[in-house]
Order: structure tokens, then C-alpha cells, then sequence
């Protein structure tokens, strides 16, 4: 059982003057060398050099004049006052304190590397296009008008199993021919094609089609690898993004929580406490995103040409990400909403 | 005021309060000494709604803290100032940051905040540090801006949990000072202490000094509310 000891209350009165404050010290002095000689000693001297001696601790403080001067408060950054612009600058500027500076770049460097995977699965879209754009056979049309040509591809345009048809003249042993490029559907297979390529044959305004069913055949297994190969590349560029931002998140803990421990113990509320996390996150996340895809996209750009650009150019990227930095930033500001849902219990 | 009434706590596997009470009037000044895990930090804890009571009552200001929303908690809080043993400060903000964020969570206007914090800057001392990042402060000074951050808003209690430890003579009056001149403004005081030796010469000569022991079978005392100090 707990007890309040009522008999030992005490009052200022109950210590010894020794203790209390302004107590007069008490010294003893023995008279100076040079006064002690035959005559008695004068005691008004002594009492001189006890004042002289008087230790400078007990000695009353000098009054030192302060400055008047007035400190500029910055603009309230919690409660209900806090406004939106003050906390932004607020945010932006504690991206520039030393461990947040720290902080965004590494995650920028950590971020460059998802986001080279993820220009690389642009790429991919590239490479896919240009697979499909190269699946086409070439129709060589013999000499007509305009109009019967351009019927043709017309008829063949509307054709189920044809997705494009193309118009084109072709420098033929400096002849000009008119030759008809006609991309047919993914969905067809090898017997499908031959009895097109025997309908295109049989029309008068055919000259002859040029068609390889074998590359057309593999060029249906590159184009299925290139999406797999997209696919995958995302899938790796969320999952690297979800880890770095996740490590980095539990990083920075300790520092979050010491001050939503003090915000807390204040009486800040939920509300408080999440707003400015929230902002700080999500500034932190967009400026690592747009680094990290910057320094992602420059490295690429400068790779050194191992092939002939002609034959490879279309892989290396040409345009710049946006999609990859906007889904780094949705990444980062959905863990730092999870990280403040996760501290906003803090009692 | 604060009212604690037959109130029992356990924290763990120890009793930590069987039967305490206790009644602190408004504007009281009180020194609660005990030794170590006699329960003077888990009764400052109670009184913040940091936990509850198993049983009894804790009044806070007229508020029951047993049966208090979690909503509600803030609002309390920011009645109370709390001048912690171990400071708990925004490591990466400024003296000057600090001590004007319980007038910001009130609502203060700036002005108002203004004012304040040049003045109490200019009482503690503490002009030449304002705009030093409190992680690259001492202990000393860390302990008299938490405490200058307690007093600041003027709230209508005010706890100090063993608040000299680490300070050196001149911190500690200073720090006892603001909490002489906030009860002389008509807050309740509360200081904890392991020992009233070195503060009953700083304090005010109304603060009573309490000790708190566990462990004993003696019944409490029990302090009649309408008198209106201790029995």
C-alpha cells in the first residue's frame, strides 16, 4: 500500500541557515604577514582584507545588460493555424537539413535502379511494336490505274485477318512498283497465311507476294517474349521500388518517432501528426523519383553503341518515362501513408 | 486541481498504487518525493492519459482520466505542461521552434506567439541559442528549453518528473524559477523528486513537500476537498 507521509512536511524554516541560500559565509582569516608585529592588530584592516578576499562565487553577479532584441517566429507548422504554404516551404526546406539531404539521395540512387528497369520495359514496348510492324507480306502489283489499286487495298483493309495495309512504291531495277505491305493478325497460323498469300496470287492486279511463313511464324514467339520480357521488367522495377522506399521508411523510424513522441506528449492530435509526415513524404518520394528516373535515363542514353544503331536503335530509349517516375511517386506516397497510419498510434 | 480517490494500479507484475489518495488543490505547489519505483513516474504517466487507472478515480482539472475518449486526450494535454527527466524535444527544429509549438497547437495568433517566446527567450537566457538546432544543444539547455516549452502557454498544470537531474545550479533555479512564477500565474504545480534537498531552498515558500513510499500496510491519509489543503 502506498502512503503520503503527512509527519514529514516540510516548510523552508526546517533547514539549517547553512543550507539555505542567502546564509551569511562564514570565513576566517588570518591576519596578513606584513601586519603582524608588535603592535595589536587593527581589526578595521582586517576586516579590509576579509571584504578583499570575499570568494567571487559568493561575490553578487555583475548585472550584464541583455539586448533587447526580437527573434522572428516562423509561421506556426502545427495545430489548426498551420497553413498549407507554410508547411510545404517548411517540408522543402527539411529536405535540405542534413539527414533528409542524406536521405533523398540515396534513395534517388537506390530509386535509379528500378527506374533503369523500368525504361528498359519501355523498350520493350518498342521492340514489341516494331516486331509486329515488321510481320507483313509484300503484295508487288502489277501496272493498273489508281483506282483498281487503291480498291484492292481497300478490300483488303476491311479483311478480318488483315489489321493494315500499306501503299508504298518500290525502285525496282530502276523501275517504280507499286507494292502493297499487308500485315495480317497475330491469330493466323501457317495455313491461314498460305491461303492468303494463294487469294492475293490469284487477283489479276497481283503481280507476286513475297511472304516468309517461317519468320512469320517466329516473328508470333518474339512478340509473346518482348511482352513477357515487358511484363517481368515491371514487375522487377515495383518490386525493387517497394523494398528501397520500404528499408529506407524503417530508416528514418527512430527520427519520426522521437518527434511524433513530443508532438504527442504537447497535445498534438491525429490530424496534426499526419499532415506534416504526409507532406514530407511525399516531397521526399517525388524528388528521389525525379532524380532517381533522371539519373536512370541519362545513364542509359550514354550506354556505348556495341551494335549498329540502325538495326538496334529503336531498344535504346528515346523518350523520357513519365509513366516509370509517376508510378515511383505512387509507390512512395502509398508506403509513407501506410507509415504514418502505422505511427499515427503513437500515445 | 487534481483528485486521486482509493486509486490501484499495476504495471506488469507489480502493484504499483493499492489504495492512493490524494487532492491537490488549484494553484497548489507540491514536491512529491520517492525513492526509486516508488510510482512517482507512473502517476505523472496517469495523470497524462499515457495509461489508465485499474481502479479508483483520477480527476484531472474536473476530467475523469479513466473514462476519458482517446479523442479527447490532445485537448487534455495541452492543458498540462510536462518538463520530462529525459527532455523530449524536435531534435531537428530550433530553441526558438520548440518552445513556440505548444502556442502553435493552442491556437495562438502569431503575435501572441511572438511576444511570448522573446520573452521568455529573454527570462531563460536562452537569446544567444535560438536558432541553434536543439540536437547540438547540452543537457542543461535541453532541459531548460523543454522546461521553458512547459510554461510557455500558460497551462493550468503543470508536471515536473524529477526535472534537475543533469543541470547544473544556475539551470536548475532557472527552471524552478519558471515553475515559482507559473504557480504565482495560478497553475498547480507538481514536482517529483527522489530528494526535496536541493529544490526546497529554490521553491516557493507555499510548496509542500509529499513523500510517497510503497510497500507500506499503513492506511493513506485521506485530504478533505473542502478544506482546501492538505489535512
Amino acid at each position: 500500500m502506498n502512503t503520503l507521509n503527512l509527519s514529514r512536511e516540510k516548510t523552508r524554516n526546517d533547514y539549517p541557515p547553512s543550507l539555505i541560500k542567502h546564509a551569511p559565509p562564514v570565513l576566517s582569516v588570518a591576519p596578513a604577514p606584513a601586519l603582524v608585529d608588535q603592535s595589536p592588530i587593527d581589526q578595521t584592516l582586517v576586516d579590509q582584507v576579509v571584504a578583499d578576499q570575499t570568494p567571487a562565487d559568493q561575490a553578487p553577479p555583475k548585472q550584464v545588460p541583455q539586448e533587447q532584441v526580437e527573434h522572428s517566429v516562423p509561421m506556426p507548422l502545427y495545430g489548426e493555424k498551420a497553413g498549407l504554404i507554410s508547411q510545404l516551404k517548411d517540408c522543402i526546406s527539411s529536405l535540405f537539413r542534413k539527414p533528409p539531404k542524406v536521405t533523398a539521395l540515396i534513395l534517388a540512387l537506390a530509386l535509379s535502379i528500378p527506374a533503369t528497369i523500368a525504361i528498359l520495359s519501355s523498350s520493350f514496348t518498342s521492340a514489341e511494336e516494331n516486331l509486329l510492324d515488321s510481320r507483313h507480306l509484300t503484295v508487288f502489283l502489277a501496272p493498273g490505274n489508281d483506282n483498281e489499286v487503291s480498291q484492292l487495298a481497300k478490300t483488303l483493309a476491311a479483311n478480318k485477318y488483315i489489321t493494315a495495309t500499306e501503299l508504298r512504291p518500290i525502285d525496282l531495277q530502276n523501275k517504280e512498283v507499286m507494292a502493297l505491305d499487308v500485315h495480317p493478325a497475330m491469330t493466323l497460323d501457317k495455313t491461314q497465311l498460305s491461303f492468303i498469300i494463294n487469294e492475293l496470287n490469284s487477283h489479276t492486279l497481283v503481280d507476286y507476294v513475297a511472304a516468309d511463313l517461317t519468320w512469320l511464324e517466329r516473328n508470333v514467339e518474339a512478340v509473346e517474349a518482348a511482352r513477357k520480357l515487358r511484363l517481368a521488367s515491371m514487375i522487377a522495377a515495383g518490386l525493387f521500388t517497394s523494398i528501397i522506399v520500404f528499408l529506407l521508411t524503417c530508416s528514418d523510424l527512430p527520427r519520426q518517432h522521437s518527434e511524433l513522441r513530443a508532438l504527442t506528449q504537447m497535445g498534438a492530435s491525429q490530424k496534426m501528426l499526419q499532415k506534416p509526415l504526409l507532406l514530407r513524404s511525399m516531397l521526399l518520394a517525388l524528388a528521389a523519383g525525379i532524380t532517381g528516373t533522371l539519373l536512370a535515363w541519362i545513364s542509359i542514353a550514354n550506354l556505348p553503341n556495341l551494335v549498329e544503331m540502325s538495326t538496334y536503335e529503336q531498344i535504346l530509349p528515346r523518350s523520357f518515362p513519365a509513366a516509370s517516375m509517376v508510378s515511383i511517386v505512387l509507390l512512395g506516397i502509398f508506403c509513407s501513408i501506410m507509415t504514418v497510419r502505422l505511427l499515427g498510434k503513437v500515445r | 486541481m487534481i483528485h486521486l480517490h482509493e486509486l490501484q494500479k499495476t504495471v506488469g507484475n507489480r502493484c504499483v498504487f493499492s489504495d492512493l489518495t490524494l487532492f491537490l488543490p488549484k494553484a497548489s505547489y507540491t514536491l512529491l518525493c520517492g525513492e526509486r519505483h516508488s510510482g512517482k513516474t507512473t502517476l505523472v504517466r496517469m495523470l497524462l492519459a499515457y495509461e489508465r487507472p485499474d481502479k479508483g478515480t483520477l480527476t484531472v482539472d474536473g476530467i475523469d482520466i479513466g473514462s476519458i475518449p482517446d479523442s479527447r486526450i490532445p485537448y487534455l494535454r495541452r492543458q498540462i505542461g510536462l518538463i520530462a527527466d529525459t527532455p523530449v524535444l524536435l531534435e531537428d527544429r530550433s530553441v526558438l521552434e520548440n518552445i513556440a509549438v505548444p502556442l502553435q497547437l493552442a491556437g495562438f495568433e502569431q503575435d501572441v506567439i511572438s511576444q511570448r517566446t522573446n520573452e521568455l527567450l529573454q527570462t531563460t537566457g536562452l537569446n544567444n541559442e535560438t536558432n541553434t538546432q536543439v540536437s547540438k544543444l547540452t543537457d542543461k539547455t535541453r532541459q531548460l528549453v523543454s522546461a521553458a516549452r512547459a510554461v510557455i502557454h500558460k497551462p493550468t498544470i503543470v508536471i515536473a518528473d524529477e526535472p534537475l537531474q543533469n543541470v547544473d545550479k544556475e539551470t536548475a533555479g532557472l527552471i524552478v524559477s519558471l515553475l515559482n512564477e507559473a504557480n504565482s500565474s495560478g497553475a498547480t504545480v507538481l514536482i517529483t523528486c527522489q530528494s526535496d534537498a536541493q529544490l526546497l531552498h529554490l521553491v516557493s515558500t507555499n510548496a509542500k513537500s509529499l513523500v510517497l513510499t510503497a510497500g507500506s500496510d499503513r492506511n493513506n491519509e485521506y485530504f478533505k476537498p473542502e478544506s482546501g489543503k492538505n489535512a
